[in-house]
């Protein structure tokens, strides 16, 4: 059954039918939820309530693409996602990772990479920890564009349709979200790249 | 450590550089920018700090997701309770402010209400004492319009008052010099004469009033000189009579009122009764759906 029939019969109420529609979503989902959110809990309570929503408004679905209308309706999750968490009283192990300012520990075991040695391998979970920390920094604004646009690798035109703004909003958030994170990524200059270090020694 | 030289940038050329860097600009933004990176050196360092990042965002490993996401009809039934919160915090915060609004609206009142009881009773004070020493000549000038007699009252009632004060301390000057008081003490004055001032007190005001326009009770007003003479209230207690029914006939409704406020609970305090008891149903289901909800 295609993509398009999984659709016509989720539309129809058909829960089984969804389900195997999201299967094939799920990982994108969460990984977008888990980069603009920050940390592995929100990710997975973004994820499923974009999910559910997705399944209570699949009926007004016209059409196109599929994937479009699930990221509009994931940010849109991240998002209350997002304040959900703010108004949450501090207190979990997250929220504290998040007030000492510290990215929260990420487990190697689920990060999907090649075969590489262990110091290799911890290199690299520590600059993508680091990466994450700016992420976090970011306003909210400017984290989803720059998760959207330079994570994810989405185009500008689907991103606005996402985000709900008009193309230059995309351009000008993707702009100076991409001006902080080059300040912010200057405090972790021992775990860059070499090349990144060379050239910015060099300017 | 050097400085950056996107920091150097201004918005404008950043964005140009940004969206540069993914092939968003047009061709004709495309061929100006390309112009300026020829030439400025500082536009060149600071592409080359956006691509880099730019880069070092695409190279975030993806993770897998901790679990499935498939859906359950429990789940569908439990995901309303999640929006409820929001829409009884709103609900709880409202009836509250509405509470505190019918709260204040009645302490003010309150407040308000005897203040005016404050006043009414000071310029009736005021105009009951000059009211006994006034002639009709100075009457007929603070009466010349009806509908003014308690602005003109008052008016009058400061010089009245002084000169009232006046011939109090000429008799206090009098009895410290030994000389005999024009006024006979209390207890020698006759009941009658004692009593009468303090029945038609209240009306002295409007009696002014009623003599000037009447014209025949010129005489009668004029007995009214004599700040202790009882006879003014005798004499011009015809003319007024209709007055002093209405003053009675207030006075009962106000006694009435008094007796309703004080019998029976008032629709303000009903008000803010019901307001508090709905302010805390809604907090204590806004408190169970949050509790509940996670």
């Amino acid at each position: 059954m295609d993509e398009a029939e999984l659709i016509q019969y989720a539309q129809q109420g058909d829960l089984d039918a969804f389900n195997r529609l999201i299967q094939n979503y799920e990982h994108q989902v969460f990984n977008l939820a888990w980069r603009i959110m920050g940390d592995s809990d929100s990710a997975a309570d973004a994820t499923q309530e974009a999910f559910i929503s997705a399944y209570r408004a699949i009926g007004r679905f016209r059409g196109g693409s599929f994937r479009s209308w699930m990221l509009r309706i994931v940010t849109n999750s991240c998002y209350d996602e997002m304040r959900w968490r703010k108004r949450r009283p501090a207190g979990s192990l997250e929220a504290l990772f998040d007030d000492l300012g510290m990215p929260e520990p990420e487990n190697p075991g689920d990060l999907i990479h090649k075969p590489e040695a262990p110091e290799a391998a911890m290199e690299r979970a520590e600059l993508s920890r680091a990466i994450q920390d700016c992420l976090n920094r970011l306003p909210d604004d400017f984290r989803v564009v720059a998760v959207l646009v330079d994570v994810q690798g989405y185009e500008y035109q689907e991103v606005a349709q996402a985000i709900g703004k008009p193309l230059g909003t995309v351009k000008s958030r993707l702009a100076r979200a991409r001006a902080r994170l080059r300040e912010c990524l200057q405090r972790y200059r021992e775990l860059l790249p070499s090349t990144f270090r060379l050239e910015d020694e060099s300017s | 450590m050097n400085e950056m030289q996107v920091r150097k940038l201004s918005q404008r050329d950043l964005e140009r550089l940004s969206a540069y860097l993914d092939g968003e600009l047009n061709t004709k933004q495309t061929a100006q920018i390309e112009a300026r990176l020829d030439r400025e050196p500082l536009l060149r360092d600071a592409l080359e700090e956006l691509r880099q990042t730019a880069r070092l965002l695409r190279s975030m490993p993806q993770v897998t997701p901790p679990r499935h996401f498939t859906l359950t009809p429990e789940m569908l039934k439990s995901h309303k309770s999640r929006y409820a919160y929001p829409a009884l915090k709103l609900a709880s915060a409202l009836v509250a402010a509405a509470f505190v609004f019918v709260i204040g609206i009645d302490i003010f009142g309150a407040a308000k209400g005897s203040d005016e009881f404050a006043v009414n009773f000071t310029q009736r004070s005021i105009a009951e004492a000059p009211a006994m020493e006034v002639d009709v000549d100075e009457a007929e000038d603070m009466v010349a319009a009806e509908g003014e007699i308690e602005e003109v009252v008052g008016e009058a009632a400061e010089p009245l008052a002084e000169s009232a004060a006046e011939a109090y301390e000429e008799d206090f000057a009098m009895e410290e010099g030994g000389v005999e008081h024009t006024q006979p003490p209390e207890s020698e004055i006759p009941a009658e004469e004692m009593e009468e001032p303090q029945e038609i007190a209240p009306e002295e005001p409007t009696t002014i009033g009623k003599n000037v326009e009447g014209g025949d009770n010129e005489d009668e007003t004029r007995a009214d000189e004599g700040p202790w003479d009882g006879s003014v209230g005798v004499d011009a207690a015809p003319t007024m009579a209709t007055t002093i029914e209405d003053e009675v006939g207030a006075d009962d409704g106000e006694k009435q009122d008094n007796k309703w406020s004080f019998g029976q609970v008032e629709p303000i305090s009903l008000l803010e009764i019901g307001l508090a008891i709905l302010c805390i149903i809604l907090i204590s289901a806004t408190l169970l759906v949050r509790v509940s909800s996670r």
